[in-house]
């Protein structure tokens, strides 16, 4: 068995190194630094005079880590723990590597890793890092078969380059034909929530105003008419029935029907909202959703819900409509049973003064819109302020708090409220969590959403009318529905200069190019499922139901690039033949012809010396050519006399 | 199966003889072409094939698009490495040279010359004995260029030894596949016997004439009155008898001659030995013929049914150890 030499030991380093960069950044802080600590004692053991370690250092070390991993993620089950077990494994290896062989097997696993970090992340610049990282191990796979190879010679890298380059056609037709099944083969236990920014499951007061902090993408989406205007994009989200008079929780029921029963009166306008993984079920949709895409249906409160988390970008079409008919047992729905009354109930104890002040509403017998309007009134008309600083609310009961104490909150603070107070009130009412808003893209048109557009409202149940969407917050600062959440906020916030990128016109340029490139690449390389793959392949008449054409091209295509490439090999189409080579192998093929063939071992001038045997009258013509060609191909002459050299040699050889 | 070989490398084996015997002797410059080269995954590639699936299933199921061109773009680079492997032998041209006779218990040397008639370099080529693939000789070729190599090989017999068959392989780029072609070499090595390792002295007294020879050590320097003159250097001439001083002067080199010195005739004689075995008299003797060689004797051999006169230079050497090479006992 061959030992690795130092070079060797060195190209899998940097292979390595290069693969689990973007490992690092994921894992938590103690592994990443734990990671790079081993690399580092594996990037000594490259050099010379490092001694090769103890056995009792590598266990130490391999059992530090397995140790750490359970205390982070228990018994691993899902994507990112299997991954983080990779990663530590991977690291420790090459400090116990001693062969050759050893070391391709871990290259090849390097592959893998690779690809582990695909199946939780996909953006952009993982894409170059992709080709880098291949790049690397090819190329580390390569230094392996050259042992003692200078560290970067072009020996080395020129063959993994070809293999790339060449690879990619193969590839991008692999991508294009290879069948994409919807869902996933099998689903993996789901881990401990994963820390993402996005609409929370469960909403307290000051659970989305933290969301206003980040201006990462929750969603885009295109309209096949103009875009609506701000106050109409409300992006209905999860929605929460049940309050127990701190939090406010959804319902915890599966989904319900596909069928939405809804009646549009005005025209529907449809839309295709690209969302991006959010690690929950539910989807967002304009408010009201007419129908559910494919793959997804109805909750009892009207929430579009997936059958699973969404752990991937996901692209469905929706339709809206301003004006719609509730079909009765939609209204009825909402899940207003026992549960819900006996929390209330837990909810009215904690807060009794909001309670009292909503009692005596009740008392007035006023209609059902009329309470709504006394409730906007209390905003209105008390100093309420809208902020992104709420004080935060400690005691037992959050209503009283802010409706009595601080007056001062963000648009859950406002929701919660509203919905808690018209509960109160007699009337039924839930709070929906989701964006307002969006920017338009300058140069894409589409629409972009994010997170700090993030809003909440209220949905209330009216005679007649079914549920009806309210929003506190515009009664307190209606610019946040009516212009954006950066009107709502003095323009001394340095936070949201920054995040609008106003005054500084190119670096908005910038961003705004970035996100158009981000959008395609989501479209046409994420985006590309089952769905899509269909679409373009229906194109071309190419349907998935052509099994049979699908599964020859599938096996036959490798096979055909096979063939292609040792056909070239084998005719040398793509060689570099120097000219005078060119002119002489035209010179035996005719002397050839005329009974004379050059034998392989023959140099020219003993081939020349046998042609002046059989054709004497051709002796000097053979001769000179023989010497002429030896003097191009091995000689070493001025360009000038290569130039008349060759003229004359293609006289002879063409004659 | 050989001791200390595994299953799948003895079967390995096994098949690699049973393609050498298909195969036509080669004497001449013979061209690889795709006919004479073979070419498998390696285990190494059959572990990528694993990778590549883990992959694709992966990607299936978490419905990666990312990790769908990485295992697009990795079957890309496999299938790339099998023509590239394969490429790497592909029209090389090999030529055994002329084989050099040698001593039993010796290195024997196979030399071929290889021609690289492309335009790319030929990395990591590995040749080996079929009959011991474990230790390689490694080499490259530059484009468009020419390399001798030398393969060596141990023989205990004398006699006419026939060359076991050859494998270049290689490897590379990847490791993935593993290209190889084998050639049996057509010519025979002439193999001579072993020399005894401290033999006896030179049997003087054995001498072809009647006259006492004189002592060993003496013979050049006393040998004056046969001196017949200097002719210039051969191969092959003794350093005894080379003219140091007229070289030292600047001159060319040249050689004393002597006439008739029946001195130094010697005549090693099968009879005269009273080893027992005939291995063992074989032995004495080509040691006999290598020490009178370098001593600048002329020498004679007497074998049973086979007398060879007196002479020495390389060609006479050669007779007679060839003599002795293929000694039989009748």
């Amino acid at each position: 068995m061959e030992t690795l030499t130092p070079h060797a030991r060195r190209w899998l380093m940097t292979a390595l190194s290069a693969v689990l960069l973007p490992h690092l950044l994921v894992l938590p802080w103690w592994l990443s630094s734990f990671v790079v600590l081993v690399l580092g004692l594996g990037w000594g053991r490259s050099f010379a005079g490092f001694p090769k370690f103890p056995g009792f250092l590598k266990y130490l070390l391999f059992f530090l880590a397995l140790g750490g991993f359970f205390v982070t993620f228990g018994l691993p089950s899902g994507r990112s723990s299997g991954s983080a077990l990779l990663v530590l494994m991977a690291a420790l290896k090459p400090l116990e590597i001693e062969r050759q062989k050893n070391a391709r097997h871990l290259l090849l696993l390097s592959y893998f890793l690779v690809a582990a970090y695909f199946f939780s992340h996909q953006e952009i610049a993982a894409a170059l890092w992709l080709f880098f990282a291949v790049f690397l191990i090819t190329s580390a796979l390569t230094a392996l078969e050259l042992n003692d190879e200078p560290f970067f010679s072009r020996r080395l890298l020129t063959p993994s380059l070809t293999l790339l380059s060449a690879s990619l056609p193969l590839a991008l037709i692999l991508f294009l034909l290879f069948p994409r099944l919807p869902g996933p083969l099998w689903s993996f236990p789901e881990e401990r929530r994963m820390a993402v920014t996005g609409l929370p499951n469960e909403l307290e007061m000051g659970g989305i105003s933290h969301l206003v902090r980040s201006s990462k993408v929750a969603l885009r989406a295109e309209f096949v008419g103009p875009v609506p205007p701000p106050e109409k994009l409300y992006w209905r989200g999860p929605v929460f029935p049940l309050f127990d008079g701190r939090t406010w929780r959804r319902l915890d029921v599966s989904p319900v029907t596909s069928r939405s029963g809804l009646i549009h009166l005005s025209p529907l306008q449809p839309y295709t909202v690209t969302l991006e993984a959010h690690h929950q079920p539910w989807l967002l949709a304009l408010d009201p959703p007419f129908s559910v895409p494919t793959g997804a249906s109805f909750s009892a409160s009207y929430e579009v819900l997936l059958d699973r988390p969404l752990h991937q970008l996901h692209r469905y079409q929706m339709a809206t409509a301003e004006i719609v008919k509730w079909p009765a047992e939609w209204v009825d729905r909402g899940g207003w049973g026992a549960t819900t009354m006996l929390l209330s109930q837990i909810a009215q104890q904690r807060n009794p003064r909001s309670f009292e002040l909503a009692r005596s509403w009740a008392e007035a017998e006023l209609g059902d819109e009329a309470l709504v309007e006394r409730l906007l009134n209390l905003f209105r008309q008390n100093p309420f302020r809208y902020t992104l600083d709420p004080p935060s609310l400690g005691g037992s009961g959050p209503v009283d708090e802010f409706i009595f104490q601080t007056q001062a909150g963000f648009c859950e603070h406002y929701a919660g409220s509203a919905a808690f107070l018209l509960r109160a009130a007699g009337l039924q009412a839930r709070v929906v969590a989701g964006y307002l808003g969006g920017e338009r893209h300058p140069v894409g048109g589409y629409l972009i959403v994010r997170q700090y557009n993030a809003h909440a409202w209220i949905e209330v149940r009216i005679k007649d009318k079914g549920w009806v969407r309210i929003d506190p917050t515009a009664a307190v600062a209606p610019e946040r529905v009516e212009i954006g959440i950066a009107a709502a906020f003095p323009e001394s916030d340095a936070f949201f200069l920054w995040r609008e990128g106003r005054g500084i016109g190119w670096l908005r340029k910038v961003g705004q190019y970035r996100d158009l490139a981000e959008f395609y690449w989501n479209y046409w390389v994420l985006g590309y499922g089952p769905k899509l793959q269909n679409l373009f392949l229906g194109r071309f008449g190419l349907g998935l139901h052509h099994l049979n054409l699908w599964i020859t091209a599938l096996i036959g295509l490798p096979f055909l690039a096979l063939l292609l490439g040792l056909g070239i090999l084998n005719f040398g189409v793509f060689e570099k033949i120097p000219p005078e080579v060119k002119l002489y192998r035209i010179y035996c093929r005719r002397r050839a012809r005329h009974g004379c063939r050059r034998k392989l071992s023959e140099t020219p001038t003993a081939y020349a010396q046998r042609l002046a045997q059989k054709f004497p009258a051709e002796m000097h013509e053979n001769t000179e050519i023989a010497v002429l060609y030896l003097d191009l191909r091995y000689g070493k002459r001025s360009p000038g006399d290569v130039g008349v050299d060759l003229k004359r040699l293609r006289q002879l050889c063409r004659r | 199966m050989k001791p200390g070989e595994n299953l799948r490398d003895s079967w390995r084996r096994r098949f690699d003889f049973w393609l050498a015997r298909r195969r036509p002797e080669i004497g001449k410059a013979c061209r690889l072409s795709h006919r004479r080269l073979y070419i498998i995954p390696t285990a190494t590639g059959l572990f990528f094939v694993l990778v590549l699936l883990l992959i694709l299933v992966g990607a299936a199921n978490f419905g990666s698009s990312m990790a769908f061109i990485l295992v697009f773009l990795l079957v890309g680079v496999g299938i790339n490495a099998i023509w590239l492997t394969h490429a790497n032998l592909l029209g090389l041209i090999i030529e055994p040279l002329a084989l050099i006779p040698a001593f039993a218990g010796e290195e024997v040397a196979l030399r071929l010359r290889l021609e690289n008639p492309q335009d790319r370099l030929r990395p990591a080529l590995k040749w080996s004995w079929l009959d011991e693939p474990e230790a390689p000789v490694l080499s490259q070729i530059k484009s468009l260029s020419s390399d001798n190599v030398s393969l060596t090989k141990i023989v205990r017999q004398r006699g006419w030894f026939t060359l076991p068959p050859i494998r270049l392989g290689s490897s590379w780029p990847l490791g993935l596949f593993y290209v190889w072609t084998i050639f049996r070499p057509s010519e025979k090595i002439l193999v001579y016997p072993q020399p005894a390792r401290s033999g006896l002295p030179l049997p003087l007294s054995a001498h072809a004439g009647g006259e006492k020879p004189q002592p060993v050590g003496q013979t050049q320097v006393s040998g004056n009155d046969d001196f017949a003159g200097l002719r210039p250097y051969r191969i092959g001439d003794s350093p005894g008898r080379l003219d140091w001083r007229a070289r030292a002067r600047g001159g060319e080199l040249q050689a004393r001659e002597f006439h008739g010195s029946s001195a130094d005739r010697l005549l090693f004689d099968w009879w005269q030995l009273h080893e027992s075995g005939v291995e063992a008299r074989l032995s004495q003797l080509c040691r006999w013929v290598l020490d009178a060689e370098v001593a600048g004797y002329d020498y004679g051999l007497r074998l049973p049914g086979q007398d060879i006169e007196p002479g020495q230079g390389p060609q006479h050497r050669h007779q007679v150890l060839t003599a002795l090479a293929l000694f039989k006992v009748s």
